[in-house]
């Protein structure tokens, strides 16, 4: 995000909040852009929002609405600017030659509350279902998301223990947890993080593959279970892909 | 700014309060942390609007810069509100289930 689009948003809040948290502010939208954690869009709709929510809590309804209507435009700049910017998200040039093929990331995590992260290739267009599996230590508790490049968090193994981990197989001292998402909905393809997590415990490793499959399978299981994407179309009484 | 602004457990600070109560914390560290056990990224604005009000109402404080980090710490106020809201918030939940229990019977 460039300096001047950064500097116009935090011009957006009121003097005293300005002089108290621009420099924290700064930094952290720094760090998290650095770290690929949040994209330049969001952030300018984040900051804009909490201008406008800041700002709002000192006016009354009139200079409130003006205020409502000049946030609106400078997002709109913003959001153009940063757009115009924007890095482009990393092409998926395999296409279909990632369909069936496992991308595996052996990942270690330290001792107390630590995270790891591998790299994967998902999928356009956006309708593939996916198979996930976590091998890790039998006693290990952890928990696995993704984040899109385009900074969406997707939930996939949210623990290894207790009834989150239900999925989850424990043979000897490893555990298996297998899931299948069997529909990709709307994500974009492109390059995605598999962010692997744990609050305590022991140092601990896991392997993570994830595999991309086609759609045409999993829409004949949705449609004739009776539950259907937005890409099948409902015809007299079933539903037809 | 009162604290019965502060409300229940998806009030953004009560999140922050949560994240603070396992000890002193800087933005980035507890935006990963709200990130991990609520499921919800926040971004820095939403994060210093939070803190901001909690720090008004002296709920939290500032600790000393380290390098570019700004940690905050909760305060006694703070785990005391913080203590009152996730007590509703059980009470609530316990009532709300026992209810769901005696409509499926």
């Amino acid at each position: 995000m460039k300096r001047r689009v950064l500097d116009l948003l935090l011009g957006l809040y009121p003097r005293n909040w300005r002089k108290r948290y621009t420099k924290e502010v700064a930094d952290l939208t720094h760090e998290l852009l650095e770290q690929r954690e949040i994209n330049p869009l969001r952030v300018a709709i984040d900051l804009a929002m909490s201008a406008l929510f800041v700002r709002g809590r000192t006016l009354n309804r009139r200079h409130r609405s003006v205020l409502v209507a000049g946030c609106a435009v400078v997002v709109a700049i913003g959001a153009v600017t940063v757009i115009a910017t924007e890095e482009s998200p990393t092409p998926s040039p395999l296409g279909d030659a990632l369909v069936g093929r496992a991308q595996m990331g052996d990942l270690h995590l330290a001792r107390g509350q630590s995270s790891a992260h591998f790299t994967i290739t998902a999928i356009s267009p956006p309708i593939h279902a996916y198979n996930v599996l976590v091998e890790t230590a039998a006693s290990a508790n952890l928990s696995v998301h993704f984040l899109t490049w385009y900074g969406k968090y997707l939930g996939v193994q949210y623990s290894t223990q207790g009834t989150l981990g239900a999925n989850c197989t424990v043979t000897g001292t490893r555990m298996t947890c297998p899931s299948h998402f069997p529909e990709l909905g709307a994500e974009r393809g492109g390059h995605w993080k598999v962010i692997a997590s744990k609050r305590t415990g022991p140092p601990v490793s896991v392997r993570i593959i994830v595999t991309f499959q086609s759609a045409a399978i999993d829409h004949v299981r949705l449609a004739t279970s009776g539950v259907c994407s937005h890409s099948c179309t409902l015809l007299g009484s079933k539903w037809r892909t | 700014m009162t604290t019965e602004r502060i409300r229940g457990p998806s009030d953004r600070s009560v999140l922050v309060l949560t994240s603070l109560a396992e000890g002193p914390k800087h933005g980035y560290a507890l935006i990963k942390d709200i990130e991990s056990f609520a499921g919800i990224k926040m971004g820095p604005g939403t994060l210093y609007g939070a803190l901001a009000k909690l720090e008004e109402s002296g709920l939290v404080e500032a600790l000393p810069a380290e390098n570019r980090r700004h940690p905050y710490r909760v305060t006694v106020a703070g785990l005391e509100l913080l203590r009152g809201r996730l007590s509703e918030s059980v009470r609530l939940a316990e009532l709300g289930l026992v209810r769901i229990a005696g409509a499926t019977s």
